[in-house]
């Protein structure tokens, strides 16, 4: 039987079917992640930019194409997008997203989160999300609906980690993906030892942090790659490098919160970017990590996590946005932490830049 | 052909405007209510922090529970979700029902191991823990 609906139904029906789609609750938003790797690049091409930093641009123009800015900051925004990991239960059966009323929130995106000032646990310096380490005082209760829907549920990990938008070269689960902390040489790597039965129970599970996703994320992007050689499909991944870098600078995503603002606080970033971008500002928070302790040692030598860590430590300064809704405090936190975004990838893609033209043995991440 | 098409959907766009109407006029009376609420102004004024000498100074913890009272701001602010907790009552209150269903079902007729079903249980006790949180917070925001 054919239905056959008139141009006003089919308006009403449009109507009814947004209305009812829940929105989904990411990190910074998707036009967000695009916009910091786009004014990355555009940044290493201008005046402020260091030797190193035009070369690693023009370097990855040359293997990636003119356009591999627009593919990297495509991965970037996609992150969010993974569907590598589920929760699952008898009565519930696996569920990878979950609607909270009109929040939906991807299960995958709980590896996002680094509770900076929690103390870390099996190898982590810092632990990532869990449901017992949001603020108090939070006006809405998506952290606690959250764990009440998945209470006692299981998390999945079947599949591999990037599933649905990346096919790193190490096909893994992102439980086990997620343990790699990061190497000093080829032959000496460091994972993180979380025990299966953190898994068990979603109620109390303790997520490995963004920094160990974000080591691993960057070495598919540099596995399999020689000296002064790599190709589009290792260079995407550093999207989902710089994605996760970017979330740790977002003050919900240090704490542990669902609440709090969050969606209304990345909704006005993602508003306000052309006027939160600041070249200036991007070159002082650069030369800010290049005089830190972290800094202060070559990029070559430098962790990825320990470039999270500097932008991050910055970010769980700024709690105002937790409990403020005022446009100031959006304006100046925003604009801090969007301009560390940027900063974290121009240095992310310099490293790249320096790693690539190491020994493999070498390389330090 | 036409005709029961376009009664159907004169019917869903009247359920619709039932449903939705008491709820916008609920909506737009408390957020009417937050900005001519005095504890509003109770709220420290956060952008005259100098942030960069906070980052240096304080503990993390402190800077959590320095800016606590601003959350009154927020409670108020918040009010205006309360559509919002009704959407998840139903949603919550669907859930629980749901769950009740099959774990009656696999007592009757299943057999499933006993620790399966503590697990299944438990998770029903929270769900109507958080039930109580939310129903007693929307009894509050109408006394």
């Amino acid at each position: 039987m054919m239905i056959n609906f008139s141009p006003r139904n089919r308006f009403f029906l449009f109507m009814c079917i947004s209305a009812c789609m829940p929105t989904p609750l990411n990190a910074w938003q998707y036009q967000t992640h695009l916009t910091a790797v786009i004014n990355a690049f555009e940044y290493m091409g201008g005046q402020l930019a260091s030797a190193d930093q035009t070369k690693a641009a023009h370097f990855l123009k040359n293997f990636g194409g003119d356009d591999i800015h627009i593919i990297i900051a495509r991965k970037s925004g996609n992150t969010d997008e993974f569907t590598d990991t589920y929760a699952t239960s008898w009565w519930n059966g696996k569920r990878g997203n979950i609607d909270l009323g009109s929040k939906r929130i991807n299960i995958s995106t709980l590896w996002h989160f680094l509770s900076i000032t929690k103390q870390g646990c099996c190898g982590n310096e810092f632990p990532g999300f869990s449901f017992s380490f949001a603020p108090p005082r939070s006006g809405t209760h998506y952290n606690k609906l959250l764990r009440a829907f998945l209470f006692n549920h299981k998390v999945e990990n079947t599949g591999f980690a990037g599933f649905g938008i990346s096919m790193p070269i190490r096909l893994i689960g992102p439980i086990d993906a997620y343990r790699f902390r990061g190497q000093s040489t080829a032959f000496r790597a460091f994972y993180s030892i979380t025990p299966e039965k953190n898994y068990l129970q979603l109620q109390n599970t303790i997520f490995e942090p963004s920094t160990n996703a974000a080591a691993f994320w960057y070495a598919q992007a540099i596995e399999g790659t020689r000296v002064g050689m790599t190709d589009i499909q290792h260079i995407g991944y550093l999207g989902h490098v710089m994605h996760l870098a970017n979330d740790a600078t977002v003050t919900h995503h240090l704490y542990s919160t669902l609440d709090h603002y969050h969606d209304e606080y990345e909704q006005f970033v993602n508003d306000n970017l052309p006027s939160l971008y600041s070249e200036t500002k991007v070159n002082e928070l650069i030369s800010l990590f290049y005089n830190s302790a972290a800094g202060r040692k070559c990029l070559k030598n430098t962790m990825i996590r320990d470039i999270i860590l500097f932008f991050a430590r910055r970010s769980a300064g700024m709690t105002a946005p937790l409990y403020s809704d005022l446009f100031e405090v959006r304006k100046n936190c925003g604009k801090e932490q969007f301009c560390a975004s940027v900063a974290e990838n121009v240095i992310i893609i310099t490293k790249y830049y320096l790693d690539i033209h190491c020994e493999r043995n070498d390389r330090v991440f | 052909m036409k005709r029961p098409i376009k009664q159907y959907f004169c019917t869903i766009a009247k359920c619709v405007v039932v449903i939705a109407a008491p709820c916008f006029f609920t909506s737009t009376s408390i957020s009417d209510s937050v900005l001519e609420s005095p504890m509003r102004l109770n709220a420290p004024d956060i952008s005259t922090i100098d942030t960069n000498c906070f980052f240096d100074t304080a503990s993390s913890e402190d800077k959590v529970h320095f800016l606590l009272p601003a959350s009154i701001s927020l409670q108020f602010n918040r009010r205006h979700h309360d559509t919002e907790i009704q959407n998840e009552l139903i949603l919550l209150r669907a859930m629980a029902a749901s769950l009740q269903r099959k774990i009656e079902f696999v007592k009757k007729f299943g057999t499933m191991k006993d620790d399966m079903l503590q697990r299944a249980e438990e998770a029903l006790r929270e769900l109507r823990q958080m039930q109580n949180i939310l129903e007693s917070e929307h009894f509050q925001s109408h006394r």
